[in-house]
C-alpha cells in the first residue's frame, strides 16, 4: 500500500533530499519557536521564523514549477528530446518520463508547501511590512511560475496564440495579486489556455529548436559562430533576405502585452504619487531606448547619401529616401514625451496612461515602417562597413 | 545588362558623377578607366548598389537597384563586387572564406567543395589553404579576395582594381586569363577599374574613360586608337585622351629647351 503510494507520488516529485531539507528545515523553526516559547513562557502566538518559512516556501514553490516544465518538456532536454524523436511516441501517447500538465500529485506537492507554511489567522507580516496570505502563498508562487515557463516553451516553438494569452493572464495575475484569492483563481484559469497550449505544442513535435537548447548543436558551431566568416563587401550585399524584423501583427501584441504587464505592476503601488513617480520614470527610460535603439540598429551601416554639410550647402536639407527613417523614432519620442508631460502633471491617471504611453512608444519603434528588410534594401543610403566589428578582419 | 541613366552623384557639394549616362552588354569585359579621384570607384559602387545616386537610375538586367525589396534582392543574386579594399575575415581559412561566400549565392555544396579546391589551386593558394587569412602575405589576401568574387558564380562581376594589392606576375597572369574567359566562353559580364591602361591592351572588350565626373570616352579599343589617331600601342592612344595637356606639357618643355 505505501509503496503503491509512493510511486503513484514519484511520477513528478522533485527530488526527495531537497524536499526533504525543506521540511527539516520548517519544521526545525517550528520547533525552535515551540522551545523558545516553552522557554520564555509565551503564552500568545509566537511565530518568529514565519517570514523565513515564507521565503523559502515562496522560493520552493516557484522551484517547483519551473522544475515542472524544465524537467519534463522534452523541448527542455536536449536528450530526452532526441531519445524520443527515435522513439515511436506521437503526443496522443502519455509522455514516458512524466507529464507536463498538472496531474493530482502536484496538489499534494502543494498541499505539503501549504501545511509548512500555514500560520494561524493565515497571514505573516514580513520585515518590511508587508502582509502575505500564506494560504494561498504556494499555489499562486507555484502557478505563476510554471505558467512563465509554459509560455516560454510556446514562445520558442511558435504557437503565438498561446503563447500570448497566456502572457497576457500572467499580466492579469499580477494585476490580482493583492487580491491572493481571486489571483489565483485567475491563474487556475489562465493554466486552462495553457493546458490547450501544451496539447498544442506536443502536437508539434519535432520542433526546430533554438541553437541555445541544443547543446550539440551550440557546441559544434558555437566557437566558429562568434567568429564572423564574411567581410566587406560580401556581408553587406548579400543575396540572402537580412534581418526581415518583426511582423506587425506581432509588434501591436508584444506593445500591449508590455504595456499591460506595466500597468498590472504600477497598479500594485498604493501612493499615487510613489505610481506617477514610477510611471514616469519607467516610459522615460522606454522612450529613451526605443529612439535610440532603432535610430542605431537602422543607421549603423546605412550613412546617409550625403554629409550634413552637403545638404546645407546644396539646400537639400530633407532627403525624403534617406530621411524617412527618422519618422518613427521621431514620431515615438512625441507620443512618450506627450504622454510623459500629461502623466507627470497629473493630467491623466498614470496607472492607465503611462504604460499606454510606454504601449504606444513600442508599436510605433516596433510596427511602423520602413521594415528593416525594406530599408536594407530600398532605401536611398551609403551601405558602410561593420565597424564596430573591424578588429575581427583585415582589410586589404 | 547595366543601365546608368542620368546618374548623379556627391558625397558632400562636390559632384563625383556628372549625370552618366551608360550602357554596359551582357557578356562584355569593360574597364574604366581615368585618373585618380575622377569617380571611378564611385561609378563602380553606384553600379553595386553600395551607394544610392542622388540622381538618375542604375537597372541591371532591366531591374531598377533598390526599387522594390523583390528586385533588389534578384539583382544581388546575379552580381558580384569586389571593393578595392575587400575586408578579409582574419581568423578564417581561405578554403573557410570561399565556401562562405559561395554559400551566400547558394552554390550547390559539392559543386561549392570542388570549386573551392580549384580556385585554390589556380591561385597556387593549394598549401595556404587551410591556415587562418591573417598568415597570409597581402599578395595572397588579394587573391583569396578575387577568388571569393569568383567562386559565386554570378553573371555579372563588378572588381574595383583587382589587380592592385599586390598581387604577383602570376596571379595577374591567371586573372587577366579567367577574366577574358569568363566574359568569353561564359558570357560573364566584367566591370573593372584600373588606374594603369597597360594593363587592359589584351583584356577589354570597350574601355569607359573618366574624367572629372564625366564619361570622356566609351568605346572599344580599336574605336580609341582611331579616335586618337594613335595605331600603336593602347596606352598611348589613352594617354592622348586622358592627359593630353601633360602631354603638351612635356613637349614645350623640350622644344623651349631645344630653342
Amino acid at each position: 500500500m505505501t509503496r503503491t503510494a509512493l510511486t503513484w507520488l514519484r511520477v513528478v516529485f522533485p527530488p526527495v533530499g531537497i524536499v526533504g531539507l525543506m521540511v527539516v528545515l520548517c519544521l526545525g523553526t517550528r520547533a525552535l519557536e515551540l522551545w523558545v516559547a516553552h522557554r520564555l513562557e509565551i503564552h500568545e502566538k509566537f511565530s518568529l521564523f514565519a517570514p523565513f518559512r515564507v521565503m523559502l516556501i515562496g522560493v520552493a514553490s516557484v522551484a517547483y514549477g519551473m522544475y515542472r516544465v524544465l524537467v519534463f518538456h522534452p523541448l527542455f532536454r536536449s536528450g530526452y528530446r532526441t531519445w524520443l524523436a527515435a522513439t515511436p511516441w506521437t503526443s496522443a501517447k502519455p509522455l514516458p518520463l512524466g507529464p507536463i500538465h498538472l496531474v493530482p500529485q502536484d496538489a499534494v506537492m502543494l498541499g505539503l508547501l501549504f501545511a509548512l507554511v500555514h500560520e494561524p489567522g493565515g497571514v505573516v507580516e514580513m520585515p518590511n511590512g508587508v502582509v502575505v496570505h500564506v494560504t494561498w502563498l504556494a499555489p499562486l508562487c507555484f502557478l505563476i511560475s510554471y505558467l512563465l515557463w509554459l509560455c516560454t516553451s510556446f514562445t520558442v516553438v511558435g504557437l503565438a496564440v498561446p503563447a500570448y494569452a497566456t502572457a497576457f493572464g500572467l499580466g492579469l495575475v499580477f494585476r490580482l495579486s493583492r487580491e491572493p484569492a481571486w489571483a489565483t483563481g485567475a491563474a487556475a484559469i489562465v493554466y486552462l489556455v495553457a493546458w490547450w497550449g501544451i496539447r498544442q505544442s506536443l502536437a508539434r513535435f519535432l520542433w526546430r529548436v533554438p541553437r541555445f537548447l541544443d547543446p550539440v548543436r551550440s557546441e559544434r558551431q558555437g566557437s566558429e559562430s562568434r567568429q564572423p566568416v564574411l567581410g566587406w563587401a560580401f556581408n553587406a550585399l548579400q543575396p540572402k533576405p537580412v534581418g526581415a524584423g518583426i511582423r506587425v501583427r506581432d509588434a501591436l501584441a508584444v506593445s500591449l502585452l508590455v504595456g499591460w504587464w506595466a500597468h498590472s505592476v504600477v497598479a500594485l503601488i498604493a501612493n499615487e504619487q510613489e505610481q506617477r513617480e514610477a510611471v514616469t520614470t519607467i516610459s522615460g527610460f522606454v522612450t529613451a531606448g526605443c529612439v535610440l535603439s532603432r535610430t542605431v540598429v537602422y543607421c549603423l551601416r546605412h550613412w546617409p547619401p550625403i554629409s550634413l554639410w552637403g545638404r546645407i550647402q546644396t539646400l537639400r536639407w530633407i532627403i525624403p529616401g534617406y530621411d524617412r527613417v527618422f519618422v518613427a523614432p521621431l514620431c515615438a519620442l512625441a507620443a512618450g514625451l506627450i504622454l510623459h508631460w500629461l502623466v507627470a502633471h497629473d493630467r491623466l491617471p498614470a496607472d492607465i496612461f503611462g504604460p499606454a504611453g510606454i504601449a504606444v512608444v513600442l508599436a510605433i519603434t516596433l510596427g511602423t515602417g520602413p521594415t528593416l528588410q525594406q530599408w536594407q534594401l530600398t532605401g536611398a543610403h551609403r551601405i558602410a562597413p561593420d565597424y564596430l566589428n573591424k578588429a575581427n578582419f583585415i582589410e586589404l | 545588362m547595366i543601365r546608368l541613366i542620368d546618374v548623379v552623384q556627391h558625397y558632400g557639394v562636390r559632384p563625383v558623377l556628372k549625370r552618366i549616362n551608360l550602357e554596359i552588354r551582357s557578356g562584355e569585359l569593360t574597364v574604366i578607366l581615368g585618373p585618380n579621384g575622377m569617380g571611378k570607384t564611385t561609378l563602380l559602387a553606384t553600379m553595386a548598389g553600395v551607394l544610392t545616386p542622388q540622381r538618375g537610375v542604375v537597372e541591371i538586367d532591366g531591374l531598377r537597384r533598390r526599387s522594390s525589396v523583390e528586385d533588389e534582392l534578384e539583382i544581388r543574386k546575379r552580381v558580384v563586387y569586389l571593393p578595392d579594399h575587400p575586408w578579409l575575415p582574419k581568423n578564417r581559412t581561405g578554403r573557410e572564406f570561399l565556401l562562405a561566400v559561395g554559400r551566400l549565392y547558394e552554390i550547390e555544396e559539392n559543386r561549392l567543395i570542388d570549386r573551392a579546391e580549384r580556385l585554390l589551386h589556380l591561385f597556387d593558394l593549394g598549401r595556404e589553404a587551410d591556415w587562418p587569412i591573417r598568415s597570409y602575405s597581402n599578395g595572397q589576401q588579394k587573391k583569396v579576395a578575387v577568388g571569393a568574387a569568383l567562386i559565386t558564380e554570378a553573371p555579372i562581376l563588378l572588381l574595383d582594381e583587382p589587380f592592385s594589392g599586390g598581387l604577383d606576375p602570376a596571379g595577374i597572369l591567371v586573372l587577366k586569363r579567367v577574366l577574358r574567359r569568363l566574359a568569353t566562353e561564359k558570357g560573364a559580364t566584367v566591370v573593372m577599374t584600373t588606374p594603369v591602361p597597360e594593363l587592359i591592351e589584351e583584356l577589354a572588350d570597350r574601355i569607359v574613360v573618366l574624367q572629372h565626373g564625366e564619361v570622356l570616352a566609351h568605346d572599344t579599343p580599336e574605336a580609341l586608337r582611331q579616335r586618337t589617331q594613335c595605331p600603336g600601342p593602347l596606352a598611348s592612344a589613352l594617354e592622348k585622351l586622358i592627359h593630353p595637356q601633360t602631354l603638351a606639357n612635356v613637349e614645350r618643355f623640350f622644344h623651349e629647351d631645344a630653342t
